[in-house]
């Protein structure tokens, strides 16, 4: 209106001619103002709908927020005049863009601190606190003017902050990077907590707790408000969960970490955010998986290479289960088909925990095992160590792993040895010192094995198994091919009347079982198997047998010489075997007992020979004196 | 025709007498003959059968000493005694022949009691020497049995390789044809030597008597025609050689 009355005048000095219709607004005015002044109109209460010019463009339907609070003190006034520039909100009455005035209390707001509105200007394009309100068109001309357009003052809401508490109520510092994580010891290991937003606002609290609104999101997400408290004119609002109303596992992000994400809004529509905090929810787990090598031919396993290039032979590995504990807790794995991997599938170690042991399955044909682990965080492995700490892996990367090999030597079979006695056969001796053993490991100790064929079936060579070795084809018949069964029978018992015949196959648990013989030889004609350890109290027994002789697992000590068809110790055992005297079989010789603990068999023979000179020097004197040479002549 | 046939049968008359003259000679020399034959093998019979009958007397009569401990044995026709010597009890003992090789010879270092019982007459030298035949390239596993201080029996394993093999891994080598075997870790009991890879004879030498090793029997038996045998045993303390080491079979050992 002001320009309009301007350009008139502007016309009537500059001796412009006017036309009909500025003459009659002229008149009209001056009329007006002598009525005014006779009534003494108020001027404001004018609308401005008489007096516009039309806009060009027709008024939006609504556009801008028509919510106002009541709490919140906000004054409308008329504009004055037509918003043309380019602020929503001036100063009224004034053709100067300004932002300068609209801070002024409200209240006390003049005329001229007025918050004027420009149609159609977005809000964000107010001077600061000044928000366009409701504007309507003149109905009445149906001209798509703004005829009574009105703005209010508001302050934006405050964003005081953001905490997050455990389930004791203790808050949660932030981590650097500000940021969080669910499995952080500070959560005591759950998944209740609660986030508490403080906001305030200018205009009063109430403008944000009456028609506004406080939310908190997280990975597209809005985490469930909880409750309000007010302080003064501080507002906290708390968000999540408590009790046994814990964050779900369908929330966890384990893949990244999501920005908490606070909007809160006044009742005006004025809205704030802050990303600023992270937040990560995650299982906790880290997945983990290996494979076991075997560095049995490398002696031993060497950190970080040597050792983890083969792969054992998983029917000798026998590799059934492995646990990885930290105290009570234990973390079982899912030992793959091939029999040589594992993998830990849903049961992850756990982050944060230190000190994961890794436990085989007691079976396990391995020893001296080394592990070597490196996450997938880490550009180098870890090598020696025999556990696994998953504290020092940056939870907040995107889905960690560990791997986590192991390598050792495969447990070996059970093996024999004789000491103080050689080792003789006509045929062919397996012995079976494992590369393992440490000390001692011979075949025989401080004595000769002689056979046309002697082998070391594991891969401890024959010479590293035996010092003093005779074999190939001159190496035969050292074993006397005659003194079986009837041999001794006729030589013993027919022609010196000496020993005592058990006509049966028998099954004997102590000497005493075996009778009372003067001379301490017994024929046993059959099978003989020896259930319990056979001490000898004399100076001398022999037991020959025309069958078999087996010794059974539960056996630790056989006293004497025995003779028989063929020689067998059987079973298993945590006990070594112990033969004391010597043994003499018409066929074979068969030793298969080993550990229980099968980790036993690396070091430790399962049987041993101990050869006992004293038997040879307390045989009965009627049989020792025989016929070596017969001459005849005239 | 007829009379042709009459002259040949005419002519043919002594052909046939002479004929039967010759064989006759024949059968006659042949029958003596086999006379003869007969009664010289009459004669070897009968001195076989005494001789048979000498050597088993001669036999038995080993055994009566065996048994009874009489040297003198009579039996119908025939008779014998018996001349007992104990083996060894010199300074030197030599094997009997050749030691086959893989077998073993036992050569004891104390002696024993009349029950053949061990006893505690032990050689008093404190080392022997051990001679194999010149040439032999074989290899001995000697196994040295002793008693020590304490009346504990002990073994001391040896072993030499000859003429320069190396037919057992680990023996020593030993390029002469003796060895000096140490025994003074107790009180000697035993050598049990075994000649690996070649026979030879072995001969023990010490510097003092070894104790006896067994006994040699000499039963002398004559008939009274004056047909004479002799039977020479030996009797040598043995034991089988499987309580020599621990472990012994015929066949696999595993």
């Amino acid at each position: 209106m002001r320009e309009y009355l301007g350009n008139i005048f502007r016309k009537i000095i500059k001796k412009n001619k006017i036309g009909f219709s500025d003459y009659f607004a002229v008149t009209t005015l001056v009329l007006v103002l002598v009525l005014s002044l006779i009534f003494k109109f108020n001027f404001n209460e004018l609308t401005d709908s008489r007096l516009f010019a039309a806009y060009d463009t027709p008024i939006p339907p609504t556009a801008v927020p028509t919510a106002v609070p009541t709490a919140v003190p906000t004054v409308a006034y008329n504009c004055p005049s037509r918003c043309s520039n380019n602020y929503g909100c001036k100063r009224a009455n004034s053709f100067t863009s300004s932002t300068a005035d609209c801070n002024s209390p409200i209240g006390t707001v003049s005329y001229s601190d007025d918050c004027s509105c420009n149609f159609n200007e977005a809000d964000a394009n107010c001077i600061a606190n000044c928000k366009c309100s409701t504007c309507t068109s003149d109905s009445a001309t149906l001209q798509a003017y703004r005829v009574s357009c009105s703005a209010l003052k508001d302050y934006a809401p405050v964003f005081g902050g953001l905490v997050i508490k455990n389930d004791s109520g203790v808050e949660v510092e932030t981590e650097a990077g500000n940021r969080n994580q669910i499995c952080q010891t500070e959560f005591n290991g759950n998944r209740s907590l609660t986030f508490e937003v403080t906001a305030s606002d200018q205009d009063g609290i109430t403008n944000i707790t009456s028609g506004g609104s406080v939310t908190l999101t997280w990975n597209g997400r809005t985490i469930p408000q909880l409750g309000y408290t007010e302080n003064g004119v501080v507002g906290v609002f708390t968000f999540g969960w408590t009790g046994v109303d814990t964050m779900s596992s369908s929330w966890d992000n384990s893949a990244a970490i999501y920005p908490l994400k606070v909007t809160i809004m006044d009742s005006v529509g004025t809205s704030i955010a802050d990303s600023s905090r992270s937040f990560k929810a995650w299982n906790c787990q880290i997945p983990i998986s290996g494979t076991i090598y075997d560095a049995t031919e490398a002696s031993q396993p060497f950190c970080p290479t040597n050792g983890f290039s083969k792969l054992p032979d998983s029917s000798v590995l026998n590799f059934t289960s492995l646990t990885f504990q930290n105290g009570p807790v234990t973390k079982n794995m899912t030992v793959n088909p091939d029999g040589i991997s594992y993998d830990s599938g849903s049961n992850g170690l756990t982050w944060g925990v230190d000190n994961y042991i890794p436990k085989f399955n007691d079976k396990i044909s391995l020893s001296d095992s080394v592990m070597k682990s490196q996450s997938s965080l880490e550009a180098d492995s870890t090598c020696g160590n025999w556990y696994l700490d998953t504290k020092n892996i940056d939870p907040y990367s995107s889905d960690p792993t560990i791997m986590a090999d192991f390598s050792g030597i495969l447990i070996q079979d059970p093996w024999w040895q004789a000491s103080g006695g050689g080792v003789i056969s006509n045929n062919k001796i397996n012995g079976q010192v494992p590369v393992t053993c440490t000390s001692n490991c011979k075949i025989s100790l401080s004595s000769l094995v002689s056979a046309p064929e002697v082998v070391n079936e594991t891969t401890k060579s024959l010479e590293d198994a035996q010092d003093w070795l005779y074999f190939g084809t001159s190496a035969i018949k050292l074993a006397n091919v005659n003194t079986n069964y009837n041999y001794f029978y006729n030589q013993f018992f027919v022609k010196k009347g000496v020993g005592t015949v058990i006509n049966s196959g028998t099954t004997i648990a102590n000497v005493g079982n075996l009778g009372s013989d003067t001379n301490s030889i017994y024929f046993i004609n059959g099978d003989l198997t020896i259930t319990g350890d056979i001490e000898n109290a004399n100076k001398f027994l022999m037991v020959i047998v025309s069958g078999d002789i087996t010794v059974t697992q539960d056996v630790k000590k056989v006293d004497g010489v025995l003779v028989a068809n063929n020689i067998y110790a059987i079973g298993e055992s945590d006990t070594q075997l112990v033969f004391n005297g010597s043994l003499f079989a018409f066929n074979n010789v068969d030793f298969s007992r080993g550990y229980i603990t099968r980790l036993t068999n690396n070091f430790t023979p399962a049987v041993v020979v101990n050869y006992d000179p004293k038997l040879m020097f307390n045989m009965p004197g009627s049989v020792v004196k025989i016929l070596t040479n017969w001459q005849w002549g005239n | 025709m007829i009379n042709k046939n009459q002259n040949l049968i005419k002519q043919n008359k002594g052909q046939i007498a002479i004929i039967v003259l010759l064989a006759s000679a024949i059968i006659l020399t042949l029958g003596l003959s086999v006379s003869k034959k007969t009664i010289t093998e009459t004669k070897i019979t009968t001195d076989e059968e005494s001789l048979k009958q000498v050597f088993n007397t001669a036999e038995s009569a080993i055994n009566n000493y065996l048994n009874t401990g009489v040297v003198n044995y009579t039996t119908e026709g025939s008779g014998a005694t018996v001349v007992s010597s104990v083996v060894g009890n010199s300074s030197s003992l030599v094997s009997e022949g050749q030691i086959l090789a893989n077998s073993n010879q036992l050569f004891w270092l104390v002696n024993h009691d009349t029950d053949n019982n061990i006893g505690s007459g032990y050689y008093t030298g404190t080392s022997v020497d051990l001679k194999v035949n010149d040439g032999f390239n074989g290899s001995l596993k000697i196994d040295y049995f002793y008693k020590d201080a304490g009346g504990n029996f002990g073994v001391k394993r040896l072993g030499y390789n000859f003429g320069g093999n190396d037919l057992v891994t680990g023996f020593s080598a030993n390029a002469s044809t003796t060895v000096t075997l140490d025994l003074t870790a107790g009180s000697p009991l035993l050598l049990s030597i075994i000649p690996l890879g070649a026979p030879t004879g072995l001969t023990l030498s010490g510097s003092s008597n070894f104790p006896g090793q067994g006994e040699e029997l000499i039963a002398s038996g004559s008939t009274g025609s004056d047909v004479k045998t002799q039977i020479k045993t030996r009797y040598i303390y043995q034991a089988p050689s499987f309580l020599m080491d621990a472990i012994t079979a015929r066949n696999i050992i595993q």
